[in-house]
């Protein structure tokens, strides 16, 4: 098991080396001119300085890994250029935006485990009867669905319509609650700082913004693994330690819920790594539909004012959040399957 | 040692399954009685019937539109067959239990060993985890494991087939239930292991006084092992015998052909291989079940199908040439 | 065939391949359905205003028009040949591009191999959107760059199927035979190997084609996509975002600007759904 985690984590840094020479190629589609903001941290360079001297400064018109060594140092002491569009450092972006979008990541992730395991689970009870059916086709088409539709027609129906959530974040007073002295930020995560807090009133307003988020986020994801969890159940229920698991007298219920769906779980939470790419790119979506303010929407922001170093900077953290994940994820993996815990 | 109260009655069992071209009969009529404390062998190659009457009687093939059960099975009286899923549920482990083919397979992969049998206890017993650990050791112990603690630790990949097999006979027979059926117990083992598990099934039953239905295709297996012995072919009984009367005066074609090609030290002679099943099976209803393979088979065989007739104390054969 | 005989019995499935049927229909003859004026570029929505407050469906307009005076139908039609062709391309060049780089590391194996596999592994890693979004605006606008995008992003996929497809019939006998007798690489590839890979590469296209056609629309959506004005779903769902809180008192007045798109998008990538899964389900069973 050690020789595993040990073996995830010695790859972690040469995966990030990989992944940031792809993103920093990008930059080569820039002019030097236009790449200077990538490597600038302060506003004032802008200003007061020639472009020609700045590119000259940073080496900008020497070959690629000699820029990419200079970016690298720099990425390395956490300054990852200035966003124009922003007008701040991208690190100080970053620090504001990643909390929100993991907090909404993290919610959509239970809300996908509970529902899988859930849906799954009772599809695979009922198997070939009517509810297992509802399951199989509500799966169909909710896939099929795209995310931003969804996003918007829950708007339309639970904001335009009833009015009982709001798109954004926070609602003003408990912007003002957050902000205000005696709040302490720890996680940056509204939802978890209100309760260390302990002001339930703040709580309840993050909720209720985070909630259609979640949904529009979870839908499609809750669809594909809900399908494969209840392939992997049925799977599992015709394995003989199933027939073990009966013949020494343990009810059904108790074979499907705790011999069978452990051993299910073991692809799902696979795919739910694979997962963490997925919803990271659905952030983009979801967070701009519902003007939620973390990286998804920071990104498209970024994009539409071609703010580069917010792109490339942005684009290095979602790679960090999905490289985090994934670990985390091997871990669980370990956890629930022994085969590998040997070394 | 077996006494003369019958534990388990099949009578008149049909089992039939969908295919896409259309039914097929896999149990056909099929009457058997195992008395208590008896080790009944049923042997048949696969295709007969044997295992599918084994899973019947565990209600592992449950309630799917595409198999068809007719027939009674009854167990100290009660009929399996009509029984509610959750009585079923109560009965397994406690008066019925089985054990099969792979051991691996039939473990729970996820669980460690001890876990397995300690759920068994509180299932049963409905004593608490921590007595239920100590019960699964002294289970552990009771099948021969040589270090039952720390197997108990272990998971079932970390164990050899012979290993499993015996955590999977301690599970079984948890509750001491009276009647154990053993589906291929040793067909996936060693010669040398196949030999232990079988000691330890004989041991087991003289202690505890199980009967135990033993399935398998190996008639030297059943020789070892058993009191009574039927042989299945596509899905009926055709010859029905104690050990060493089935062995002294094998009756059925089938059967001697069995026999005769299984080697015996100090015996002369070719082996005779039994001829195999070439064009269709013979299942119809009113046909014998050997004529296609038979040397013997005359027209009347292929016109009517022979029921079990007693022709020495306690030996039934079905066929016409007796 | 017989493939397709299954795929038509079964009412999912059918219905996957009529809704398709139906919009390939809209898109082959989207310029008798909806013709372009005259000297315009037909991929671009006719313009009836300047507008920006969307009006209702009237006569010639049965769609309405959406914030600048577009027409919605005219652009739903002329947005299924941007679809198609998207999804086409896309599909074709990352599957050829794909069924290259994974087949010639599967062969050549070794070194070669575990490389392009941990490129694969590295390109897989990285959210598609937000890879997509990046290429898209270093690029330029424009759907040509889209479907560059696209491709230099999806062909992993298929050079991972491809790969474990070569890896199984490069052990088989009859391979080894037509090494044996003189076959060059090229051709066993193209003669076993590709015929056998087949069925995984319909299932992934099948599946693809409308996961492609999904992401563009979602870049149209967010407003980086094709260039304002282009014959596109998304784009068409993008001007509609202003409008979904409709007027104090009229909450759905403007319901045609969104509801026609959202309708387009979610019958096209459904079709392609259903299809992908019964084909998958055929292959399986």
């Amino acid at each position: 098991m050690i020789k595993y985690i040990f073996r995830r984590i010695i790859a972690i840094p040469f995966i990030l080396v990989g992944l940031s020479v792809i993103i920093f190629s990008f930059t080569l589609f820039l002019t030097p001119s236009e790449r200077v903001a990538v490597f600038i941290n302060s506003p004032d360079a802008f200003q007061y300085v020639d472009v020609d001297e700045l590119i000259e400064q940073y080496g900008l018109d020497k070959p690629f890994p000699v820029q990419y060594a200079n970016w690298a140092q720099g990425v390395l002491r956490g300054e990852l250029g200035w966003s124009t569009s922003l007008r701040m450092p991208v690190s100080q972006v970053l620090r504001q935006r990643i909390p929100a979008t993991i907090e909404l990541m993290l919610l959509g992730q239970i809300v996908i485990i509970v529902s899988t395991v859930f849906l799954g689970t009772l599809a695979a009870k009922k198997h070939n009867q009517w509810v297992d059916n509802v399951i199989r086709f509500g799966v169909t088409i909710s896939s099929s669905v795209p995310n931003f539709v969804i996003g918007l027609f829950l708007l339309i129906i639970f904001y335009v319509g009833l009015g009982w959530f709001a798109p954004g974040r926070l609602g003003v007073s408990a912007m003002d609650a957050v902000y205000s002295e005696g709040y302490t930020i720890y996680t940056g995560m509204h939802l978890v700082d209100s309760i260390l807090n302990w002001r339930l009133d703040v709580f309840k307003d993050a909720l209720s913004h985070i909630i259609l988020p979640t949904i529009a986020y979870a839908a499609g994801p809750i669809a594909a693994s809900t399908r494969l969890m209840r392939s992997s159940m049925l799977e599992n229920m015709k394995r003989g330690y199933a027939d073990t698991a009966r013949v020494i007298g343990l009810r059904e219920k108790t074979v499907i819920d705790r011999h069978v769906r452990r051993n299910a779980l073991i692809p799902t939470v696979t795919f739910m790594g694979l997962l963490v790419p997925v919803l990271l790119g659905g952030s983009v979506i979801i967070e701009t539909v519902f003007n939620y303010p973390g990286m998804g929407m920071f990104i498209v922001t970024a994009a539409k004012g071609l703010d580069f170093a917010a792109i490339i900077g942005a684009s290095l953290a979602v790679c960090l959040i999905i490289m985090i994940a994934n670990l985390a994820v091997d871990l669980l993996y370990g956890v629930l399957n022994p085969r590998l815990r040997q070394d | 040692m077996a006494s003369t109260t019958n534990l388990l009655e099949i009578k008149d069992l049909s089992i039939k399954f969908t295919t896409e071209s259309g039914w097929l009969t896999a149990v056909d009529h099929l009457n058997l009685d195992i008395k208590k404390g008896e080790k009944l062998g049923l042997v048949g190659e696969s295709g007969s019937g044997k295992s599918v009457t084994a899973m019947t009687i565990m209600g592992l093939l449950g309630k799917r539109r595409d198999i068809a059960i007719q027939g009674q099975i009854m167990l100290e009286g009660e009929d399996l067959l009509r029984m509610k899923q959750d009585k079923i549920e109560k009965i397994r482990g406690r008066k019925m239990s089985m054990i099969f083919q792979d051991p691996v397979e039939s473990l729970n992969p996820v669980f460690r060993i001890g876990n397995l049998v300690a759920e068994a206890f509180m299932v049963q017993e409905k004593t608490d985890k921590k007595i239920a650990w100590e019960r699964a050791i002294e289970q552990l112990n009771k099948v021969r494991i040589r270090d039952p603690k720390a197997t108990a630790r272990q998971f079932p990949h970390e164990l050899s087939g012979g290993m499993c097999q015996r955590v999977m006979i301690a599970l079984a027979l948890v509750a001491n239930p009276p009647l154990l059926i053993a589906d291929e117990p040793t067909t996936d083992l060693d010669v040398t292991i196949q030999a232990q598990i079988l000691a330890l099934l004989k041991k087991l039953h003289q202690d505890l006084g199980t009967s135990v239905i033993l399935i398998t295709h190996d008639l030297g297996v059943v020789c070892q092992f058993c009191d009574r012995i039927a042989v299945m072919l596509n899905g009926r009984i055709v010859e029905l015998a104690t050990a060493d009367s089935l062995f002294t005066n094998p009756s059925h074609p089938y059967t001697r052909g069995l026999l005769n090609s299984i080697p015996v030290l100090g015996k002369k002679g070719r082996l005779e291989p039994m001829p195999s099943i070439h064009n269709q099976e013979a299942r119809g209803e009113n046909i014998c079940r050997f004529v296609h393979r038979c040397a013997i088979s005359t027209d009347r065989c292929c016109s009517a199908a022979p029921g079990l007739r007693e022709v020495l104390p306690n030996h039934y054969v079905a066929c016409f040439s007796h | 065939m017989k493939i397709i005989k299954k795929l038509i019995r079964q009412p999912l499935s059918l219905m996957g391949l009529l809704i398709i049927l139906f919009w390939i229909t809209i898109a082959v003859f989207a310029p008798l359905i909806a013709p372009p004026g005259e000297n315009q570029d037909p991929y671009m929505m006719i313009r009836h205003s300047y507008s920006t407050v969307p009006t209702a469906p009237s006569e010639g307009i049965p769609f309405g028009t959406t914030e600048g005076g577009y027409d919605i139908f005219y652009g739903i039609v002329w947005g299924s040949r941007t679809a198609m062709i998207v999804g086409l391309t896309v599909v074709t060049l990352a599957s050829l591009l794909g069924v290259l780089i994974g087949g010639i590391g599967a062969y050549a194996g070794g070194t070669v191999d575990y490389v392009t596999m941990r490129v694969v592994d590295l390109f897989m890693s990285i959210p598609f959107l937000i890879a997509v979004i990046v290429m898209t605006v270093v690029l330029g606008k424009g759907l040509d760059k889209i479907i560059l995008a696209l491709v230099v992003f999806s062909w992993p996929d298929y050079a991972r199927v491809i790969r474990s497809e070569v890896l199984l019939v490069k052990k088989q006998e009859y391979v080894l035979a037509s090494r044996l007798m003189g076959g060059s690489h090229l051709r066993v590839f193209l003669t076993h190997t590709l015929p056998n890979s087949i069925h995984p590469m319909i299932v992934l296209v099948s599946v693809n084609f409308g996961k492609i056609i999904l992401i563009v629309a979602a870049m149209s959506f967010i407003g980086i996509g094709t260039e304002p004005g282009y014959a596109d779903w998304g784009q068409i769902l993008n001007f509609a975002r202003n409008w979904i809180s409709g007027i104090p008192g009229e909450p759905f007045k403007y319901w045609y600007t969104y509801l026609y798109p959202s309708l387009a998008i979610f019958s096209f990538v459904l079709g392609w759904t259903f299809l992908g899964d019964s084909i998958r389900d055929i292959m399986d069973g």
